[in-house]
């Protein structure tokens, strides 16, 4: 299918940068975007016409794709943002296991100390409450 | 005087090894954007249109954009965003990184050409 407008071009161009980060493939779009609109203003083409100018949406992909992978590695996983995203997770579930390891010392502590002293904790005063 | 230089060095070699012609023409062209860069920020289409103004540097349209990517990514140039007419803008600025990749380039064709120029008279 030949493109005919510049947002049939940007949607074919989307789809084939699906492997980018989000963020990356919206500012890439963007960019594109107002090159395109700005030759229509200047160059007083039709749309067919800038576009035909233009790196097909393959090509532009395919060399959009190569950089990252030889910026980042083939894996899209590797790229910078995804791996922020991935170190900030790690920290987050290391904060958890910490807090989680914390509580239930604490609460182990309170349940030994309370047992050594003959001292029935909460419940028993809950009971007692409840009998009264 | 270099760029004359460096349209010969860029023509001599665009018909032969193709991976050889692909990294010296992405380095030449790298070489151009940083030198417009350094006269002012601009964005993807302006530097487009400054390139077409050369034939040696002519490129396709789009065909910036890899390439703007790695001097980004490779800490030569920065870039931030303006608003023009309801969209945003992306503008690109050499970074001091970028200014001492240029004189480091220069200072190499340089020392090139000086070196040919000084077996020229020996044909």
């Amino acid at each position: 299918m030949k493109v005919q407008t510049i947002s049939e071009y940007l949607m074919l161009l989307e789809g084939l940068l699906q492997k980018l980060p989000k963020g990356d493939r919206e500012l890439q779009i963007a960019e594109v975007k107002d090159h395109l609109l700005q030759s229509l203003l200047d160059d007083q083409k039709s749309e067919g016409e800038i576009i035909s100018n233009f790196l097909s949406p393959e090509e532009l992909s395919n060399r959009i794709l190569s950089e990252y992978n030889e910026l980042y590695g083939s894996d899209s996983t590797s790229l910078p943002h995804t791996k922020q995203r991935k170190s900030k997770l790690k920290i987050a579930l290391i904060i958890i296991i910490v807090l989680l390891v914390i509580w239930v010392l604490l609460f182990w502590g309170l349940f030994t100390f309370n047992k050594q002293e003959g001292n029935n904790g909460g419940v028993v005063i809950i009971e007692e409450i409840i009998e009264e | 005087m270099i760029e004359v230089y460096v349209s010969m060095i860029y023509t001599t070699y665009m018909d032969n090894n193709e991976k050889f012609n692909n990294q010296l023409r992405k380095g030449f062209f790298e070489l151009a954007i940083l030198m417009m860069l350094a006269k002012k920020p601009m964005y993807g289409y302006e530097l487009t249109k400054g390139l077409k103004e050369s034939e040696v540097f002519s490129i396709a349209d789009g065909a910036i954009y890899p390439i703007l990517k790695r001097l980004t990514a490779n800490g030569f140039v920065d870039t931030y965003t303006e608003e023009h007419d309801g969209r945003s803008r992306k503008y690109y600025k050499i970074k001091g990184e970028g200014k001492k990749l240029i004189k480091e380039i220069k200072g190499d064709l340089e020392f090139l050409y000086n070196f040919f120029v000084k077996f020229e008279g020996d044909e």
